[in-house]
């Protein structure tokens, strides 16, 4: 396990920091649009960010390259395509982000563009910094009128199915760590 | 929730935020244009100083302003849309008009931007201080009642207000020897309000309660404009931008640009030392984020020769004198600008409130008579008329030109018959018969007559020409040209209603003798400035523009490939002369888009552009915390 380890750490040593693409699924079960007047709606997709580099040292990049989010009832929101940059973000060592101008797209048989502004959230990241295995963020949007505020709520995190396998993965390498303390080969 | 109600309260929540599936139709409910005073660079000559220098002011501005009028102020009008939460704007967007404009002429761009940006961003766009000098209040008089029953009739009866306010300006004019009976009018006079009557000018009060005539002012009226030169206008903006600073923070932005010669004011403020102590400097580039250029080159070298110091004293005091030289200009291709100035704004009213009458300014001296009035000779609408001057597929003059629609109804090609050809393309109505009904206008919403393959010159008899390829890039020697295909992308009336209300989008006065003798200097007036050490070690003298060389800001240059900054190379000049990185130097430029179209196209190409731009700006700024 500690060779692994020292094998992970000299590969950071003599890789530059690179962009990291995340993609993460949103948790249906927590993520929702709320009006305030009016019940809460599950949104469902998948939400894409690069990271200027992981692990976060002071503040790097946190660009959203795809949203894919839907109601499940005919209204999908995506990125907005006639922005050539429609997420540019940044984030800091804590996890927090901020995206001043989210420009997206509402598509419910018709487009119509909005401008997110100061979206905030924050990241969890993994062992060592050099993941991320959670991405949240509530917003609101005043509709300023009788409607009063939709409050929106993003929890992206890995699929079950992925939690499964990395928790797998984790505990073969923890078995395979006490084997060799004990010396048992 | 069913899909229809979610679908149904979205879309009541985007009405309000102004999400639209394009930049164009209506500003949102939030979204405010209003005009702001601020107290501007105290210039100790100008009145209201209060200092020792402060020059007496004639009864003609009195008349104008009061008996005491603090002419240091700084006007601009700001766009904003203020944010749900109530917090401040991330990027503050400083513009300047260019010559004989206005701020309101950034009026469509700004609330395309405001709304793009959903309140993140605001325009300050800049009235230049002479705009307090314009008498409007004819304009006033005629938009307050453009609503008047006396106005809706057709033709409007002799009462409504815009004809009164168009007759504060403007007596009926009795055009000799063709003299009605009894003194009225005859068929060659111009008679305002249509009463058949030769009337003159009326009367109106204005905001001091004051019953008068125009207050038109001389150039002895407004010699303290000596001394309203390029120091002054920088130090008034170096205000706003603190001003700006201040509001959105160091994570946070504060741009400069402009339109036309603007571009050479705001390139001239990042060249600006603004510290009076000759061992410091206070570049204007470090004050702000970005420099923004649309359809203008920026500063360049200035003139081959230029005035010592002992020169420019000498004569800024001949400017500053009775009787010495003209301190604002006068005329431009043989117009009146201050006749100008109160036409257009009267055309303007008409054209937006009576498109379809007959032309109001046309009944006017500027409009019917003189050089104007030669090249439209013809009987047309409020809006054709309008039309007709700035389109760009008639107007002779490329700083005036926008793509705003068109005027068919005859063939030119076959009317001109070649007679005319040295006009073209210019005023194309000279041959229309007198007697025709008024000539109609085309708005860019309509569809727009082609110009058939085989039209090489392409004069006025189609509103859409293929201007061909660009020059080869390449080659330095080979200088822009117009190219590509021209587009209808600008409304007439968005473009008439920045032209009255809060303000109007021209300048009477434009400051011509300091500001001449300054941009003589060009982006460089460093020679002066160790002139005026030289005598007195404590003083850099006049015009401290000496930070040319270090400007190192992002630049975005927007220009259109049918305006005066048709191609890439356009702003080699300028961009060659700083030290801008090559990958902060940007240049887009907008295929069809004439000179103004750049600043009041109904949905502007150069929005998406200036939205990147400022959004990566700020993502960078953000990096240094947040």
């Amino acid at each position: 396990m500690r060779s692994l380890l020292l094998i992970c750490a000299s590969l950071l040593l003599v890789t530059p920091a690179a962009a990291v693409t995340v993609t993460l699924p949103l948790d249906s079960a927590a993520s929702s649009i709320d009006p305030e007047f009016a019940a809460a709606v599950p949104l469902s997709g998948v939400l894409s960010f690069e990271v200027g580099a992981l692990p976060v040292v002071g503040n790097t990049t946190f660009d959203a390259t795809s949203i894919d989010v839907s109601t499940g009832t005919g209204l999908d929101i995506t990125l907005d395509p006639d922005v050539a940059n429609p997420g540019l973000g940044v984030i800091n060592a804590a996890g927090s982000f901020l995206i001043p101008n989210l420009f997206v797209q509402l598509d419910d048989g018709g487009t119509s563009n909005l401008t997110l502004v100061d979206v905030t959230g924050s990241v969890l990241f993994g062992p060592g910094g050099d993941t991320i295995t959670q991405i949240s963020t509530t917003f609101t949007v005043d509709s300023g009128g009788p409607d009063g505020v939709y409050t929106v709520t993003l929890l992206a995190v890995p699929e079950p199915s992925t939690l499964l396998l990395a928790a797998g993965g984790l505990a073969t390498l923890a078995l395979r760590a006490r084997r060799n303390a004990r010396g048992d080969r | 929730m069913t899909r229809l109600m979610l679908a149904a309260l979205f879309a009541a929540a985007l009405a309000a935020l102004g999400a639209t599936k394009c930049n164009s139709g209506p500003a949102p409910p939030s979204l405010t244009q209003v005009k702001v005073d601020v107290p501007g660079y105290v210039e100790p000559h100008t009145p209201g100083s209060g200092a020792p220098e402060e020059m007496p002011v004639t009864s003609a501005v009195t008349d104008l302003l009061g008996p005491d009028p603090d002419l240091n102020t700084v006007t601009y009008f700001r766009t904003r849309f203020p944010k749900a939460d109530g917090s401040p704007p991330r990027a503050i967007l400083i513009l300047i008009p260019g010559f004989l404009g206005g701020g309101t002429t950034f009026d469509p761009l700004a609330r395309q931007l405001v709304q793009r940006f959903n309140g993140n961003l605001e325009v300050w766009a800049v009235d230049r201080r002479p705009n307090q000098l314009e008498d409007r209040v004819g304009s006033i008089h005629a938009e307050l009642g453009a609503g008047d029953a006396n106005c809706l009739t057709s033709p409007p009866a002799s009462e409504c207000a815009i004809f009164e306010g168009a007759q504060f300006y403007f007596a009926d004019g009795d055009n000799d020897p063709v003299v009605g009976i009894g003194g009225a009018a005859g068929p060659e006079d111009l008679d305002v309000n249509l009463n058949g009557i030769i009337d003159d000018r009326l009367p109106l009060e204005d905001s001091l309660g004051v019953v008068r005539g125009p207050r038109i002012l001389t150039q002895d009226d407004a010699r303290f404009l000596a001394y309203w030169g390029i120091d002054t206008y920088m130090r008034d903006w170096k205000m706003l931008v603190d001003s700006a600073r201040a509001i959105v923070g160091d994570t946070g932005l504060v741009l400069i640009g402009g339109h036309s010669q603007g571009t050479a004011w705001a390139s001239t403020y990042v060249a600006y030392d603004f510290d009076p102590d000759p061992a410091v400097v206070d570049a204007g580039h470090d004050s702000v984020d970005g420099l923004l250029f649309l359809e203008g080159g920026g500063i360049g070298s200035g003139a081959e020769t230029r005035p010592s110091l002992a020169e420019y004293q000498a004569t800024v005091a001949g400017l500053a004198g009775d009787g010495g030289p003209d301190v604002f200009l006068t005329d431009f291709s043989g117009i009146s600008l201050q006749d100008l100035g109160q036409s257009g704004e009267v055309a303007s009213l008409a054209a937006f409130y009576q498109p379809d009458e007959p032309s109001l300014v046309q009944r006017t001296p500027t409009f019917g008579s003189g050089l104007v009035g030669t090249l439209i000779n013809l009987p047309a609408t409020n809006e054709t008329v309008v039309g007709l001057f700035l389109d760009d597929d008639f107007s002779p003059i490329g700083a005036f030109r926008a793509s705003i629609g068109f005027s068919n109804g005859f063939n030119v090609l076959n009317d001109l018959d070649g007679e005319a050809g040295f006009l073209l393309p210019a005023y194309i109505a000279i041959k229309y018969p007198a007697n025709a009904p008024p000539r109609v206008w085309q708005n860019s919403d309509q569809v727009m007559p082609t110009c058939p393959p085989e039209v090489e010159a392409g004069p006025p008899g189609c509103a859409i020409l293929d201007n061909g390829p660009p020059s080869d890039p390449n080659d330095p020697n080979d200088p822009p040209h117009d190219w590509g295909v021209e587009a209808e992308v600008s409304d007439l009336f968005d473009f008439a209603a920045t032209q009255f209300g809060k303000a109007n989008g021209f300048e009477w006065y434009f400051v011509s003798g300091r500001v001449n003798l300054d941009f003589s200097y060009g982006n460089d007036s460093s020679a002066l400035v160790a002139e005026a050490l030289a005598a007195d070690p404590t003083d850099e003298g006049p015009l401290r523009i000496t930070q040319q060389a270090g400007v190192d800001i992002p630049v975005l240059a927007i220009g259109g490939s049918n305006g005066l900054a048709p191609e890439a190379k356009s702003f080699d000049r300028y961009l060659d002369s700083i030290a801008t990185p090559l990958g902060d130097q940007e240049v887009v430029i907008l295929e069809g888009y004439a000179h103004l179209d750049v600043t009041i196209a109904k949905d502007n190409a150069g929005v998406p552009a200036i939205t990147d731009w400022i959004d990566r700006l700020l993502q960078r700024k953000l990096l240094s915390g947040f």
